[in-house]
């Protein structure tokens, strides 16, 4: 009898189930981009007292934590987002970035990648472990994640020109190449991927002799 | 007049305003407590506070205000409860509070200035939250959100059909009691929507697109939301569909249903007009001319005495001169004619046609047609031509048969949220925002619509502007929970985290709202 309504009464309840904690978490996002971070922190906390099995209000905490320079509570706030949510990719880039600015880069590389394992459009994941693999010199892992994300963006001129980074120091010249000619037609202005290129070519010259010889 | 004469005159119609009765059924849910909080928390003071039972343990505060009476006894069902506030009440206008429900401040004020300003509508009603709340063990409830469900504005025969106008956002005049019979005591969980169906046929209903109130529903914790959409008891629908107040009914036709079987269908006959008040939700009354009828008439049937040989004209004749209703439903003598077609016919006939025609139902087969008139059009062609068949006699008088057109069915708004909602489901966001906004310009429910359709643009990507535009509009003129968010996650998307905050706060205002003040969720 009741079926023909627009919005029937339990779809208006489930709607009302998390409304309220979608509002917090709004303001709390807008809060922390104005820079309130204080008031941002106590929407985050009201929100995860309305729902104190979700990740995201301890993400929002962490991140709070984390802009404030307090490396200890964000830590623990993501702990407990990735122990709410064992699939929260951003509980565990929230851990990688701290562990990044504690300099632990192993352990900050491992995050990174655990939370491209959960979520491979992460892109601040994706160029956080571009920089660490930087710190650290491994890049093989990093290239399949890069590779990875552009096959679902290729159009990203920034990931195409950290793959092609990492592809010249492996010495995969050409693809290198490759990806920074796609870089320059997609931003025809970006000064360092000219420059690169330029790199890339002289050095992909200079042992083409030799391996004409070799052959 | 100034700005400020206006808000001066407005103070003073307050605060010499009529007496409104707000009855408070106080039975068999928590709450009752906040609720009256609520009621003598009004801007508009000239209150009658009827509270019908005993409310929580520990008794009610508030009951020493000399506004509240209090009316003993509360057993049985709601509609008993709701009966005895209502004789109760005295004042020019009456409205509705249960416990587990709260008005907002400005609720009896805002009804009343409506109704004061209307000469044609004896009842109005506003917009309720529904608002969930988690029921924690340790007596607390933090809201979880406030969602308006309906907002639709008052349709007759939707209100037949289901339940559309929630008791808490409603207020009358009473002496609409009188007429339309007050709520009917047997009535539990339909006694409201009985009430309404019965003041809808002797008045019509004003909208006021404002949220004025709110009804909790409790959830424990990790547990689904108590499903109310489901079926009402089977009992109770068949008292409210056949409930007939007094006539004369000034807003609605009565329809007379006249049944002739061919060949005689004896105790089948019973059983197909089961079948069809089962599905009629319109007021009407059904007339059998079969000489093999049952042998006995159930509440609203008459059975006729025809005689076996009588043609099929002759028994309708028979059947035509008894029927009391406003329009007569000639249902085909052989064939499944559906309630369906039947409401179809007559909703047709009332909204639409023109005096001289009458809407044939369903399909007509050769030999068996069936056709909704109105009651003086076929006695006028039966007196002018008795000679003839029925359809001839009709015909030959100028009334002209035609099938009910598309657009003159019931439910056409019903229908085009349903194709938009199923638009929606299928990702196909754009048209379903163009459905939404065609449907607020055709039927008249423009900031609902716009609101549904910036939502649907919202989801569609890439149709911000468009969409905040849309959700600017519904906002200026009613703004909820839903429309505020919505509007901030536009804004946000788009770079203006200030503003959206802004929005985000009156949102966050309205959710943090209860009874008692300012609370937090948890």
């Amino acid at each position: 009898m009741l079926s023909i309504r627009g919005l029937s009464a339990d779809e208006a309840v489930s709607r009302g189930r998390t409304q309220h904690f979608d509002v917090l978490m709004e303001l709390g996002e807008c809060r922390a981009a104005l820079g309130d971070l204080d008031r941002a922190a106590e929407c985050y906390r009201q929100a995860g007292c309305l729902e104190p099995a979700r990740a995201a209000p301890y993400v929002g905490l962490g991140v709070v934590a984390l802009q404030s320079g307090r490396l200890a509570e964000a830590q623990r706030a993501f702990e407990a987002a990735a122990s709410r949510e064992p699939a929260c990719a951003e509980a565990y880039g929230g851990l990688a970035m701290v562990r990044q600015r504690q300099e632990d880069y192993a352990g900050a590389f491992e995050m990174h990648l655990k939370c491209l394992e959960l979520d491979t459009d992460n892109l601040v994941a994706l160029l956080g472990l571009f920089q660490t693999s930087c710190q650290m010199g491994t890049f093989a892992k990093v290239i399949r994640y890069l590779e990875l994300y552009l096959q679902r963006h290729p159009g990203d001129t920034s990931v195409l020109f950290c793959l092609a980074t990492l592809y010249a120091r492996e010495d995969r010249l050409e693809a290198a190449r490759e990806c920074l000619l796609s870089v320059l037609a997609l931003e025809p202005a970006k000064a360092e991927a000219g420059q690169l290129l330029e790199q890339v070519e002289q050095e992909i010259a200079r042992t083409r002799p030799l391996d004409a010889l070799s052959a | 007049m100034a700005a400020g004469d206006s808000r001066v005159m407005h103070v003073r119609d307050i605060q010499a305003g009529p007496t409104v009765s707000v009855v408070l059924t106080a039975c068999r849910r928590a709450g009752a407590a906040a609720a009256l909080r609520s009621a003598l928390a009004q801007t508009h003071r000239d209150l009658q506070v009827l509270v019908v039972g005993a409310g929580e343990p520990g008794g009610l505060a508030g009951l020493g205000d000399p506004r509240v009476r209090r009316l003993a006894g509360c057993g049985g069902p709601a509609g008993a409860a709701l009966c005895r506030g209502a004789r109760a009440a005295t004042g020019k206008y009456v409205c509705y509070l249960d416990a587990g429900a709260a008005y907002h401040r400005h609720h009896v004020r805002t009804l009343v200035e409506a109704l004061e300003a209307s000469s044609d509508c004896g009842a109005a009603y506003g917009e309720v939250y529904r608002t969930t709340r988690r029921a924690l063990p340790d007596g607390s409830r933090p809201v979880l959100g406030k969602v308006v469900h309906d907002r639709r504005d008052f349709d007759r025969f939707f209100l037949l059909h289901c339940e559309h106008v929630p008791l808490t956002g409603l207020m009358h005049r009473r002496s609409l009691l009188g007429r339309a019979g007050g709520f009917n005591e047997r009535l539990d969980r339909l006694a409201a929507w009985d009430f309404c169906r019965r003041l809808a046929l002797f008045t019509d209903f004003l909208h006021v697109a404002s949220v004025t109130g709110e009804v909790y529903v409790d959830v424990p914790p990790g547990e689904a939301a108590p499903e109310d959409a489901e079926q009402p008891p089977a009992a109770e629908l068949r008292e409210v569909r056949s409930a007939r107040p007094p006539k004369p009914w000034p807003k609605m036709a009565d329809l007379s249903i006249v049944l002739a079987p061919e060949p005689p269908a004896g105790e089948r006959a019973a059983g197909r007009i089961a079948e069809l008040r089962e599905h009629l939700y319109v007021p009407c009354r059904f007339y059998l001319a079969d000489p093999a009828g049952p042998s006995r008439p159930a509440d609203g049937v008459a059975c006729l005495r025809v005689g076996r040989d009588w043609p099929w004209d002759a028994r309708v004749d028979k059947a035509v001169r008894c029927c009391d209703g406003d329009c007569i439903a000639v249902v085909p003598p052989a064939g499944e004619t559906t309630a369906a077609e039947i409401t179809s016919a007559f909703h047709a006939l009332v909204r639409h046609a023109r005096s001289d025609e009458a809407i044939l139902l369903g399909r007509p087969r050769p030999g068996a047609w069936g056709a909704v008139f109105r009651r003086e059009q076929l006695l006028r062609a039966r007196d002018n031509w008795p000679a003839l068949p029925i359809r001839r006699a009709a015909e030959a008088d100028g009334v002209v048969l035609r099938p009910a057109e598309p657009d003159e069915l019931p439910f056409a708004f019903e229908r085009g949220l349903r194709a938009a909602g199923a638009a929606e489901a299928d990702g196909s966001f754009r048209q379903a925002a163009g459905a939404y906004e065609a449907l607020g310009r055709e039927h008249g429910q423009v900031d609902w619509m716009n609101q549904a359709a910036a939502e649907s643009l919202y989801r569609a990507g890439r149709q911000d502007e468009p969409a905040l535009t849309l959700c600017r509009r519904a906002n200026a003129a009613s703004p909820s929970v839903s429309g505020l968010l919505l509007e901030a996650r536009l804004l946000r998307r788009n770079g203006r985290a200030a503003a959206a905050r802004r929005m985000l706060e009156r949102a966050k205002g309205i959710l943090d709202w209860t009874p008692n003040g300012k609370e937090q969720p948890c």
